[in-house]
């Protein structure tokens, strides 16, 4: 019984509740929780998806790089959702406390516990780099504002601001907009 | 031992009851007041355009102020609650679908889901039954008579000032798109729920600058943007050169012409802003190869309505001007181009607010002689059903590797698909002229994915709800970027282009958005063209 | 609680039937004076509420396509979905009554990440409706037996089919089974799917518990109590009530009156509640109105007279500009002015 046979034994248990405590942050987890196709509930969707494959590389020791796809696909969605910043990567730990209980549960597996070392290890790489993801998610969010700035759509609601970047003839025409 | 740790754990994400993510409501819904802070409202409306919109013949923008929605004090005016409820009871007797939206929804919860608002916020006040529900308990309260009796027993709500800013809040999330109601039973439609909550809201001064200065600028401008005429013009010279030293073919064009057998009607963000100006140099491109007499308005520059978004009497009072400029040159018919709300509006309620329209003719194809029957009374076409007829008679050629750097897929605006069944167009013209594929089958055609920001809530200050309201869309379009290579995501709406642009820059930065008309001028193939390899297509840079 | 609520409603309608019917000549208020007043709210009610939607007028055509409109010859048309004549409105209304086709749409595409649950969850709710709502109907046709003298022929084979598994004796309807269990699962669905939960009000429990009740009392009264109850007596009344010439024979049973009183307070309750979901699906304008609005034009009665900022005052304001880059106007520039245009 190595730890890598524990974690396939467990894996699908673990993972479902890690889904679980992850989506039970939200509302309507309820929803979020049941229906399980990708497009008609995608918060769930990508949860589940994203924190299986994230299991399957933290159990298994991957090389870390790995780890930035899955948890794109559920940081990107928590980086626009009004947590903090903690709040946005905390679920991903419980995934420490989620594997120890499963296994102390278990009279057979019980002795892995002093093994998990190297998960807990992979655990805590897999937060720091939920951090760096959620800040560039955070920062492409205001890329996209100053991209929808300078497009020019943005002169639809302020044409003060956007005006200063326009060349001169415009500049002109929209102040006098404003000054209806 | 670690089940301690755990709930610790879990306390740390969980702070305080916020409803968008967060506390899982155990009270009733009633029980739960909004709150508004920053990035979850959009800006208030100027007190200097609501004052120019009130001053408006027809139109009614009262009680101009400085307010916000964060403030305790909304600044109403004296005796809001009698105007909110005189106001519902007119609408009550103008509306059959009102009176009967309000009293047939049994909340069997089939729209629940169905919400982009609601499947990417989880706020349980987004679904489409319970937005309704803000209105329809207020209603039970004053009009029903189970209401006036048994109370909140049976659902009913006091108007108050609370209830107030609830509708505030979640009028403004809600895109008017319609998904809900072609899932309900009885066809009731969340979009006519919102535009009455939005008209009762106005009756009080409460209303956001990101719609009501397009109106405003649109009344005395001609168009959302603002534009003057000569900056109109300019803007539109401006793509032509730029088609010229694309392709060598400089586009014939004209403004406000008097005889011009057609006059062309786009959003003038086409004109304006990045993607959609692809889109405008498509339009060019497309009406100079086929020789089209036609003309641009500058007093009717504007597509789309924002007056949709406010009342029914800002609506027509700007659509107005289509008809009117149409008039006054004297054309055959009316062609218009890319967007979806103003296709709602056109197609819905044009001819009803502002026709008849006999001073026009039956819109006849001066290439194809096609007779477009569909638009027999109101006198205007679509340009996706202009082009299409146009294809079908073989008179463009196309070389369809010039869009060889794309792989595109279609996306569905709402009030297309929904509110005029103009699905297949589009899909026809892309089979000609670029290489694309479908986005997942609960995404497309009827069931499509709103961008999550139409109605006028494309502002900047409620971005983080943008991204989430446009979850739903995003995730069909990274799939088929994954799968099948996606770059380009298209559509036939001007604020698709724009909205759809920050919402793949967020969620997919590798896919592009660009008008169905920019593929096929990308793709068209002129007589006198001088046209070198263009890698980019239109939006190739050349210098 | 709310549910609760609606338990203890449902229960205290039925003690007041069957301690009410027990007192001396009261069967008279029960059995003939209440159902006439209930017949009377319905009807009237029903009207009043169908001539109160109608008096209000459909502004706009804003019909819900979904699918493809009708537009070129060679652009497929979805007859049924973007309905461009009366006939194909009449299809489309007939398929949305009859099998409930919106509900039906409720499908999911099967492309699935988890092996587990499939589309076939959202097909609950229609497959209930339409258990719950057919096994109504039924149930509503086979009582025309009790008021119809001769009992037409038509009804008999409906009895047949809907008894045609042939088991106990008499013989189990289908329908009656179907009725419970349509109750119970379109109940059971409110208090368990957390959404459909939250959103559920006393008024949508309430006639699930009504008309669940007046289903066991019926089925108590065929199946099981039959010896309580007198059914010659019940169809003379039954037929006495339509004949506007009630009598009411010798003992007939409280079971019944319980029963008649739970119909009669549906019956009332009807025309105030969400069941005028019934009459409301015919008028509903996103799926009863042609999706031909740019080939015919729709007339707003109300149609406010609101004109446009004038292309007058536009040109007035612009001139200028308009003159120096050369767009046409219609007016042109006085000889000279003196005021400049102001900024800001």
């Amino acid at each position: 019984m190595d730890i890598a046979e524990g974690f396939r034994f467990h894996g699908d248990k673990i993972v479902n509740r890690w889904v679980e405590y992850t989506l039970s942050t939200y509302t309507s987890s309820g929803f979020f929780l049941k229906e399980r196709d990708k497009f008609a509930n995608p918060v769930g969707g990508n949860f589940r998806e994203g924190l299986q494959k994230l299991f399957l590389l933290l159990s298994k020791d991957a090389d870390p790089q790995e780890f930035t796809a899955p948890l794109e696909q559920i940081i990107s969605i928590r980086a626009v959702q009004e947590f903090t910043p903690g709040q946005a990567v905390a679920p991903l730990n419980a995934v420490k406390h989620i594997v120890r209980e499963a296994f102390a549960a278990d009279k057979e597996r019980q002795h892995l516990v002093g093994e998990l070392y190297d998960f807990e290890f992979s655990v805590d790489l897999a937060v720091i780099a939920a951090f760096d993801i959620y800040m560039q998610c955070r920062e492409r969010l205001y890329q996209v504002r100053i991209a929808e700035i300078k497009s020019g759509n943005h002169i639809l609601t302020d044409s003060k601001c956007p005006s200063s970047m326009l060349d001169g003839d415009n500049k002109k025409n929209i102040k006098t907009v404003n000054g209806i | 031992m670690s089940v301690p740790k755990l709930e610790q754990l879990s306390q740390s994400v969980v702070q305080g009851p916020s409803l968008a993510a967060g506390a899982i409501p155990t009270r009733d819904w009633m029980d739960i007041p909004v709150k508004f802070t920053p990035g979850s409202y959009a800006y208030v409306a100027k007190k200097d355009k609501v004052e120019y919109l009130n001053s408006q013949s027809g139109l009614s923008f009262p009680n101009a102020r400085e307010w916000s929605p964060e403030d305790d004090d909304w600044k109403l005016p004296e005796g809001w609650k009698e105007i909110i409820l005189k106001g519902l009871q007119e609408r009550l007797g103008k509306f059959r679908s009102l009176k009967i939206f309000m009293d047939c929804c049994v909340r069997c919860g089939a729209c629940a889901d169905k919400c982009h608002f609601f499947l990417g916020t989880g706020d349980p006040k987004n679904m489409p039954v319970l937005r309704a529900e803000l209105l329809r308990s207020v209603y039970r309260n004053d009009f029903t008579l189970g209401g006036k009796i048994l109370g909140r027993m049976v659902g009913a709500r006091e108007m108050t000032v609370s209830v107030l800013k609830e509708w505030f809040m979640y009028s403004y999330q809600c895109t008017e798109c319609r998904r809900c109601s072609i899932f309900c039973p009885y066809g009731i439609d969340t979009a006519e729920i919102t535009m009455m909550l939005r008209e009762l809201l106005h009756l009080v001064g409460i209303g956001i600058n990101w719609i009501l200065e397009p109106v405003s600028n649109s009344n005395r401008t001609g168009n959302h943007m603002g534009l003057q005429p000569h900056t109109f013009k300019d803007n539109v010279e401006f793509l032509v050169e730029d088609v010229e030293s694309l392709t060598g073919v400089k586009p014939d064009i004209s403004f406000n012409r008097k005889g011009a057998e057609i006059l062309f009607i786009t959003p003038s963000a086409d004109v304006f802003a990045e993607p959609g100006l692809y889109t405008a140099m498509g339009y060019l491109l497309l009406f100079e190869a086929i020789g089209l007499d036609y003309t641009w308005s500058t007093y009717a520059s504007e597509g789309g309505n924002f007056g949709l978004f406010t009342n029914n009497e800002a609506m027509k009072k700007l659509n107005a001007k289509m008809y009117a400029e149409a008039e006054r040159l004297g054309v055959k018919y009316i062609i218009g181009g890319e967007c979806g709300h103003m296709w709602r509006v056109v197609h819905q309620y044009m001819e009803t607010m502002n026709g008849p329209a006999d001073f026009l003719e039956k819109p006849v194809s001066p290439i194809t002689g096609t007779v477009f029957e569909n638009a027999a009374s109101s006198k205007m076409v679509h340009i996706s059903e202009f082009t299409a007829d146009l294809i079908k008679h073989g008179k463009l050629k196309f070389d369809k590797s010039r869009n060889s750097h794309i792989k595109a897929t279609f996306h569905d605006s709402c009030n297309p698909a929904r509110a005029m069944g103009l699905i297949d167009e589009p899909r026809y013209i892309l089979d000609h002229v670029v290489d694309w594929v479908e986005m997942p089958e609960n995404t497309i055609r009827e069931q499509t994915f709103c961008c999550g920001s139409g109605t006028g809530l494309n502002t900047d200050e409620i971005m983080e709800l943008r991204m989430r309201a446009g979850l739903p869309r995003a995730n069909a379009v990274k799939y088929v970027h994954e799968k099948h290579g996606v770059n380009m995501l298209s559509c036939v709406c001007a604020i698709d282009r724009a909205t759809l642009t920050s919402l793949n820059d967020y969620w997919t930065p590798e896919v592009g958005v660009c008008g169905v008309t920019e593929l096929v001028a990308n793709a068209i193939v002129q007589e006198d063209e001088t046209r070198g390899e263009l890698e980019e297509g239109l939006r190739t840079m050349v210098f | 609680m709310k549910y609760a609520f609606s338990f203890l409603a449902v229960i205290a309608l039925i003690l007041i039937a069957w301690l009410g019917s027990q007192i001396p000549g009261m069967p008279y208020l029960f059995g003939i004076a209440l159902p006439y007043l209930a017949m009377m709210i319905f009807l009237g009610g029903f009207v009043y509420r169908v001539v109160q939607w109608g008096k209000s007028p459909v502004p706009f055509s804003i019909q819900t396509t979904c699918g493809q409109g009708k537009s070129l010859d060679f652009i497929k048309h979805d007859r049924l979905e973007a309905p461009d004549t009366t006939a194909e409105v009449v299809a489309r209304m007939f398929l949305e009554i009859v099998t409930f086709r919106s509900l039906f749409r409720n499908t999911k595409s099967e492309l699935h990440d988890g092996p587990k649950i499939t589309y076939e969850s959202s097909k609950w709710l229609w497959l209930f409706a339409i258990i719950f709502h057919y096994s109504f109907l039924m149930v509503v046709i086979r009582h025309m037996r009790l008021f119809l003298d001769p009992v037409p022929f038509w009804i008999a084979w409906l009895e047949f089919g809907d008894g045609l598994f042939q088991v106990g004796a008499p013989t189990w309807y289908m329908t009656d089974i179907g009725l419970l269990a349509g109750c119970v699962l379109l109940f059971s669905r409110r208090l368990i799917t957390r959404h459909v939960r939250f959103i559920s009000l006393v008024n949508d429990y309430f006639p699930l518990v009504l008309i669940f009740a007046i289903a066991v009392t019926g089925i108590l009264m065929r199946y099981f109590l039959r010896t309580e109850i007198d059914i010659v007596n019940i169809k003379q009344l039954a037929v006495g009530l339509v004949t506007f010439s009630p009598v009411i024979g010798t003992e007939i049973g409280a079971i019944f009156y319980i029963h008649l009183f739970l119909v009669c307070v549906l019956l009332a309750y009807f025309p105030f509640s969400k069941l005028m979901h019934f009459a409301g699906v015919f008028m509903s304008p996103t799926r009863n109105m042609k999706n031909n609005t740019r080939a015919v034009r729709h007339v707003n009665p109300w149609n406010p007279k609101i004109i446009p900022h004038s292309y007058g005052g536009y040109e007035d304001e612009f001139r200028e500009f308009m003159v120096d880059s050369g767009i046409p106007v219609e007016k042109e520039l006085p000889p000279k002015k003196d005021e400049e245009k102001d900024e800001e």
